[in-house]
């Protein structure tokens, strides 16, 4: 059949136009998560250079959060454009599935900047004794909190295109 | 087997909107048949629920009872998947407000319903350029819809309908906002090649594309 290898093309092409035609939409978004990361990064190192993992795991949900209602929010801006898609004719798991691969490309984009300028920061302010082994378990936290967001936005679209087209169209406004 | 000379049927409809305040009805027993190959203009004043019908047929909207048949099969009880697929093959629909993708340009826009039916690049590349020309757009491929003109946009969304090459075309005042010229330029578009045997279905609240159209049939307003 290739329906399965058709939907998933479909999807991909989907998900990189939006984040490309997006792009002014996205970049504040895209500014504000690698911040937060930078700062999140910066913050564990010195604060916890012990790596303690109960006062991360806290700054982490507050992290995971914000990426979540960043990502939650852009996915309601384009609300319309999924009404027409929908009314072209996409299926929901291609919508979905192309939301969470916009979204996933914005989170792990923006998480890897941040975790960059972090890391740069702190090597330029306290040299390079900084790096420690617990450096992977940071990114583990980040990407997780990245992609936590995604499947949020992912999960809202997939509720959220069970309306019917005329619903969604008219609540777009 | 023979095809059946009717592509489109409502039998009884009934639509009450049920938003703010009291309940509007919108139809009480709407009963409709469309030949195929039929251009049908729909006449009527604002409010009188000329979108609602096109959303009805297009299965965008539900009705509270009554059927609705699209080329022989029923579409108010129809599964929403299986529904999507019966309107990316047999309807192109062009929308009352367009409905365009702002930030993407004339091309992109145009070639998202084949995007969305699995069509390869090099096919899709041929049929956007097709039709484009057939509406007069060719020039403005690359550029940004959001940079467009009203009338502009007007012929983006047709070729969008058309670019699939649908059976059935619903359109939402077509005529709206063009100047004279361009409404003729927009209805002998109508009546040009690209069209030929298809049902075109198309709301007005103007006479001129009743002129055309192989029949008009006129809703009134309910009075509340
Ligand atoms: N989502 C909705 N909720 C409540 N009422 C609605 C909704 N959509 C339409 N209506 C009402 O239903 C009636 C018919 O609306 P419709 O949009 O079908 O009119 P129309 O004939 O297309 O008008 P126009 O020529 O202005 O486009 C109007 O009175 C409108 O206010
Ligand atoms: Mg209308």
């Amino acid at each position: 059949m290739g329906l399965e290898g058709r939907s998933f093309g479909t999807s991909l092409w989907l998900g990189l136009k939006w984040f490309k035609s997006s792009w002014s939409r996205v970049r504040l978004a895209f500014a504000i998560l690698s911040l937060l990361t930078a700062n999140f990064t910066i913050v564990s190192f010195t604060l916890f250079p012990g790596g303690e993992i109960l006062p991360i795991a806290s700054i982490i949900v507050i992290m995971a959060v914000a990426f979540a209602a960043i990502m939650l929010h852009l996915v309601k801006l384009s609300a319309q454009d999924l009404g027409l898609l929908k009314a072209l004719g996409a299926k929901r798991g291609t919508l979905t599935f192309a939301v969470l691969i916009e979204l996933t490309l914005l989170g792990l984009t923006s998480a890897f900047l941040g975790l960059a300028a972090g890391l740069l920061t702190l090597i330029l302010l306290e040299g390079l004794t900084v790096f420690r082994i617990f450096i992977l378990q940071i990114l583990y936290l980040e990407v997780a909190s990245a992609i936590a967001g995604s499947l949020t936005g992912a999960f809202f679209v997939w509720r959220y295109s069970r309306k019917t087209v005329a619903e969604i169209l008219a609540n777009a406004g | 087997m023979p095809v059946d000379r009717v592509i489109l049927r409502l039998e009884h409809v009934k639509k009450t909107y049920n938003g703010q305040g009291k309940p509007l009805k919108v139809f009480e027993d709407l009963n409709l048949e469309v030949r195929r190959g039929e251009f049908l203009a729909i006449f009527g004043p604002t409010g009188c629920g000329k979108t609602t019908l096109l959303n009805l047929i297009a299965g965008f909207d539900k009705p509270e009872a009554g059927k609705i048949y699209v080329d022989g099969q029923e579409i108010t009880r129809m599964p929403e998947s299986r529904l999507v697929e019966l309107r990316r093959k047999k309807l192109g629909v062009v929308f009352q407000t367009n409905n365009l993708i702002p930030s993407m340009t004339v091309f992109e826009n145009v070639e998202l319903p084949l995007v969305l039916s699995g069509v390869g690049r090099s096919e899709r590349k041929k049929k956007v350029e097709e039709v484009l020309k057939a509406f007069w757009i060719s020039n403005y491929a690359e550029r940004k819809v959001a940079t467009l003109s009203v009338g502009e946009c007007r012929m983006v969304s047709l070729a969008r309908a058309m670019v699939t090459d649908p059976e059935i075309v619903l359109l939402d005042e077509p005529t709206d906002f063009l100047d004279a010229l361009t409404v003729d330029l927009m209805l002998a578009s109508l009546k040009g090649k690209l069209m030929q045997g298809k049902t075109i279905i198309a709301t007005t609240h103007r006479g001129r594309l009743t002129k055309v159209a192989e029949r008009v049939i006129r809703l009134k307003k309910r009075l509340p």
